[in-house]
């Protein structure tokens, strides 16, 4: 903090003191700020006018993308069947015993309403930890120069599957919600960077990985799969 | 279940200006690393100076929601921060005259904020007479007051957020102190 002379003519040592000790008390009184600040509740309010308004510069990137849209409920209801298949076509063959409790069959899950949180679990676990090995991976393959099509493949599944947990009820959990939402734009930037074209690349990357930092996600995914674990 | 390994390792740092030019290409993410930059000192301001936490989260949502409408005639003339803090100024000027005329009642919470969470290491008295000393200044000097002896902004970014001359921020801090010292004058010698 920097304070600097306030005035031309030379002040009186009595002055600089009171002025001192008034500096000092109402810097603690006078309308201090808590040391917790709503940073991610006033984004949440920011983001969804400047983002949402029709005169918004600001669009949802990648706004050209089709597929990038939120698939409708009956997609989702359809989704939610297939959802347990998908994440265990993508589980490692190592772990292909644990794999046939996460499938869920078409009698379990006719409606995405009616799957409840709990038969979530295991998939949304599985989830998390892949996409958590994806993104502690996006530094390595930043200074390689960006990503290849395998690496943004694994990506586009995990788009997948997280629109897919979006629509389901897994996300009725607001702190989850706010995860998967976070995790949604982070995967399609990862997504959608230019194969082939190293230096831009590179420059989305780091800038994926500077969000990545200072949005926690990182440890919001590793906490969120851990509670997930104990339930 | 194995849980992975992860550790995120620093990366290079992307310019401002860069994220300007991603955010009004329509990147929220750059969006909201501009936001991570700037907010928390934006907040801090707008809570000094309103002296309400809804209100100054009001305020900032505001600021950065003008802010980001506004971002693509930003010409960088100015730093980003100034730009911002101008607009968080004008923002709190519009809030605070429309909660003026609303009530007398939410003018008495903004000028002369509730002390009673305030910590004991003071006289309650004293905390009191400060609040209201500090509420009672002109908004000129009270604004460059906070921002300088409160917020610990320089006499030079105090000017460029203001559209002053320094030496018009430097007297205004001074008449702002002198003010402050004679109505406390008689609680601070006791």
């Amino acid at each position: 903090m920097t304070h600097d002379s306030s005035h031309h003519v030379t002040p009186d040592p009595m002055d600089e003191l009171m002025d001192e000790r008034l500096r000092e008390l109402a810097q603690r009184h006078y309308n201090a700020p808590g040391e917790q600040l709503p940073l991610d509740a006033m984004w949440s309010a920011i983001e969804g006018e400047a983002f949402a308004s029709p005169s918004a510069t600001l669009r949802i990137v990648p706004a050209n993308a089709q597929w990038f849209r939120r698939p409708p409920r009956w997609l989702a209801a359809a989704a939610g069947i297939i959802l347990g298949v998908g994440l265990g076509r993508m589980l490692p063959h190592g772990s292909s015993g644990a794999a046939p409790q996460r499938v869920m069959s078409v009698a379990q899950v006719s409606r995405v309403d009616e799957v409840m949180p709990g038969q979530l679990q295991p998939t949304a676990n599985e989830y998390l930890d892949r996409t958590a090995a994806l993104l502690a991976s996006l530094p390595s393959e930043s200074r390689a120069g960006g990503a290849d099509a395998r690496f943004a493949g694994r990506a586009n599944d995990l788009l997948l599957t997280t629109r897919l947990l979006l629509d389901s009820p897994a996300a009725q959990d607001p702190r989850f919600r706010t995860l998967l939402e976070d995790l949604e734009l982070v995967l399609a930037q990862v997504v959608n960077i230019p194969p082939g074209q190293r230096d831009s690349g590179k420059a989305e990357m780091d800038l994926i990985n500077q969000a990545l930092e200072q949005h926690n996600v990182i440890p919001r995914l590793r906490t969120a799969a851990a509670a997930l674990s104990a339930d | 279940m194995t849980r992975v390994a992860l550790a995120i390792e620093p990366t290079s740092a992307v310019t401002e200006p860069e994220l300007i030019a991603r955010v009004v290409a329509g990147d929220r993410v750059a969006a909201r690393s501009l936001y991570d930059a700037h907010a928390p000192r934006i907040y801090r301001l707008a809570v000094r100076l309103v002296g309400d936490d809804e209100v100054a989260r009001e305020l900032t949502q505001e600021t950065f929601v003008r802010a980001f409408r506004q971002l693509p005639r930003f010409r960088g003339d100015s730093a980003l921060g100034t730009w911002l803090h101008r607009i968080a100024l004008s923002v709190g000027s519009d809030t605070r005259r429309r909660l003026k005329r609303r009530s007398e009642h939410e003018t008495t919470l903004l000028d002369e904020h509730d002390v009673a969470s305030t910590s004991v290491e003071a006289d309650p008295d004293l905390k009191e007479r400060l609040h209201a000393a500090i509420g009672a200044l002109p908004e000129i000097y009270r604004t460059t007051f906070v921002m300088h002896d409160l917020e610990g902004f320089t006499h030079g970014e105090i000017a460029e957020v203001l559209g002053v001359a320094e030496g018009t921020c430097k007297s205004r801090l001074f008449a702002a102190r002198a003010q402050l010292r004679e109505a406390l004058s008689v609680f601070m010698k006791e």
